[in-house]
């Protein structure tokens, strides 16, 4: 009751203004309501549209590229490595437009085009944004980033360098525009190399710096490294051997491998012809590593093996007298030859077959042998079978099976031709059986740490012997050129007709060589091919031992092997002083 | 209170984007790197070294005769 009374107290008060107030109240309900209601349009129907444009000018998604690994040498040399550079593209609407002369005059300068490019790039473009120039260097790519050319963005990029060019281009290979490997180690290893891009959401200040990261960071994984087996000073010496010889016998093409004979490492592999990495455009396009993906029949650099076989098995003795029938043989139809035969001679030694390369003397010793045991050798060494190193596209080659071989199948074979034929990198890890004391030794292309286990296939006894044989080949054979001074050398020497169409060509040769330094425990082995010498002799001792003896006397300085062999001393002699005891 | 929560992410947001610009340095400083390397890669390559040996320092490699080996004992 009272309540009502007050009321009515206050509304004698108020009475006044009655017309008023309500005008009042309802001028502020609708503010109010214009209020609420551009609330609920901002804050309902256009939310997420306003939210992203916020979103838009403070936040910002990066990608974190990955580095490309790099590719070393055995002692960290860089043969690949990735620099960043910067790709420059134009929005050729925008450019058109707003590009000032003095503007294009700059823009053409720091990045080398003439003016017809940017017209064709830009003017006569109808595209919505073209590559103005590619793999930029980053310093020129600042300097136009500051001209500030409206239509002109940048984008973040590797480019790949090879540092030693066309030295080790088959072997490392190469990179598409788009980082990914092509060819060689950069195939091969490609998801290793290549590594994760990352992504990171970063909020921006006015003045465009990142102040806070957003959501978790994505980081990058960075490609790995990968380290070869290659010596990168090994390499360069076999490379320029290889191409003097190559230049000077007017051959077609020569691979050579230089490789560690204990631990199968291979420290150098060399292709001619070549080409440059770091400019893939120009001239010559890329050639394939021919020591890996290249077969051809060994020719008698297959006879160690032979004779080794006969030698294991006690079938014949080193001084045993064997008939070569004065360099002609016949089986059926089908005639032996000795290239390097004496007139009237009828018969060799065993030494001797391997030291002037008997065809006959090495048909002779083969066909002694059972079919089975002699494939089983030349199989246990690797023959017909890849050898694994981690090259794409490597083969394997043939040997053919011995059910198939037949007389003059078993006998052709005993001297590299016919039923077989394989890659330098398979006769190169052939002869680490000469090296190890009869085990054969797996070949890489990547560092090894350690050491790696071998299949027994000779006896120890049968491969000393042999290795003096093969001495015999460098002392008074057809290896005469691998004389190395101060170094005792074992090889062998190979010349195999080529094969066109089926048919043996007499005037295209290969000529292959394979020695062993030093000779009384090898260390190295370099196995070398020419490719149809065309000028001068087309024999293996006259094309390719030459390559050896030039790089091995490098090579021994450089891997500090000591000699095994005495020279005449004509060096002043030096006084012995003992040395004085000190403290 | 709200004044030192302002004042932390304000802290906050300076340091780290100090802590990014270092990080661009960083990038520019790995930038070099690479190009050092490559420099080094390029300039100790057996053939520059071999060339400037013989032709400019007139070097010769000395005869395996004049070479006496010391034996190891």
């Amino acid at each position: 009751m009272s309540l009502f009374i007050n009321n009515k107290v206050e509304k004698t008060f108020f009475e006044l203004s009655g017309v008023r107030r309500r005008w009042i109240l309802i001028l502020f309900l609708a503010g109010f309501l214009t209020l609420i209601v551009r609330a609920l349009y901002l804050q309902g129907l256009n939310k997420n549209f306003l939210q992203e444009k916020a979103t838009a000018t403070s936040n910002r998604i990066l990608s974190l590229a990955a580095d490309r690994g790099k590719i070393t040498d055995r002692h960290g040399n860089i043969l690949a490595l990735s620099t960043p550079v910067v790709s420059v593209n134009a929005n050729p609407k925008i450019a058109k437009v707003k590009m000032t002369k003095e503007q294009r005059t700059q823009l053409e300068a720091i990045l080398n085009l003439t003016s017809a490019e940017v017209d064709d790039k830009i003017f006569n473009s109808t595209r919505e944004n073209v590559y103005l120039k590619r793999r930029v260097p980053p310093n020129d790519a600042d300097q136009l980033k500051g001209l500030k050319i409206p239509g002109i963005s940048f984008e973040n990029d590797f480019q790949r360098f090879y540092p030693a060019g066309e030295v080790t281009a088959n072997l490392v290979g190469f990179t598409s525009m788009e980082n990914v490997g092509m060819e060689g180690i950069e195939k091969a290893q490609n998801r290793s190399l290549s590594g994760v891009a990352g992504r990171r959401k970063v909020l921006k200040d006015k003045l465009g710096r990142f102040v806070d990261d957003i959501d978790d960071i994505k980081l990058p994984q960075e490609g790995n490294d990968v380290t070869l087996s290659i010596d990168r000073r090994i390499q360069y010496l076999t490379y320029r051997e290889l191409a003097k010889s190559i230049e000077e016998h007017k051959a077609l093409a020569g691979s050579a491998v230089v490789i560690d004979a204990k631990t199968g490492e291979i420290l150098a592999l060399a292709n001619l012809p070549t080409y440059n990495p770091n400019n893939l455009n120009a001239g010559s396009g890329p050639t394939r590593n021919r020591a890996v993906t290249d077969v051809f029949e060994p020719g008698s650099t297959m006879k160690p093996f032979v004779v080794s076989a006969a030698l294991d098995s006690g079938l014949v003795r080193p001084t045993q007298n064997i008939d070569t029938s004065a360099g002609f043989m016949k089986i059926g139809s089908f005639t032996i030859h000795d290239a390097h035969a004496e007139p009237g001679r009828l018969s060799m030694t065993v030494s001797e077959v391997i030291a002037k390369s008997s065809n006959v003397g090495a048909a002779r010793i083969g066909l002694m042998q059972d079919p089975k045991n002699l494939w089983g050798t030349l199989n246990k060494v690797g023959f017909g079978m890849r050898t694994n190193v981690g090259f794409p596209g490597e083969v394997g080659g043939v040997l053919r099976n011995y059910k198939n071989w037949g007389m003059v199948g078993q006998a052709t074979v005993s001297y590299g031709y016919g039923g077989i034929n394989l890659t330098l990198l398979q006769l190169a890890q052939s002869y680490t059986v000469f090296a190890n004391d009869g085990e054969l030794k797996p070949i890489t292309l990547y560092k090894r740490n350690e050491p790696v286990m071998g299949t027994k296939v000779f006896k120890r006894e049968t491969v000393k012997t042999m290795l003096e044989m093969m001495e015999g080949v460098i002392e008074d054979g057809t290896g005469g050129n691998a004389k190395v001074k101060g170094y005792r050398v074992a090889g062998k020497t190979g010349t195999a007709e080529k094969i066109t169409n089926g048919k043996y060509e007499k005037n295209k040769n290969i000529g292959s060589f394979v020695g062993l330094i030093p000779a009384t425990n090898p260390r190295i082995i370099m196995a070398i091919m020419i490719d149809e010498p065309t000028l001068g002799s087309h024999f293996g001792g006259a094309v390719a031992a030459p390559v050896f003896s030039n790089v091995m006397t490098d090579v021994m300085k450089i891997l500090n092997i000591p000699r095994d062999d005495k020279l005449p001393n004509t060096a002043p002699q030096l006084e012995r002083v003992e040395p004085k005891e000190t403290i | 209170m709200a004044l030192a929560k302002v004042n932390a992410e304000h802290q906050y947001r300076k340091l780290f984007s100090e802590n990014e610009h270092q990080k661009d340095i960083g990038r520019q400083l790995d930038l070099e790197y690479s190009q050092l390397q490559l420099e080094q890669s390029t300039l100790s390559m057996h053939s520059k070294i071999d060339e400037i040996a013989k032709k400019s320092l007139k070097m010769k490699e000395p005869d395996p005769k004049k070479i006496i080996m010391l034996e190891q004992h």
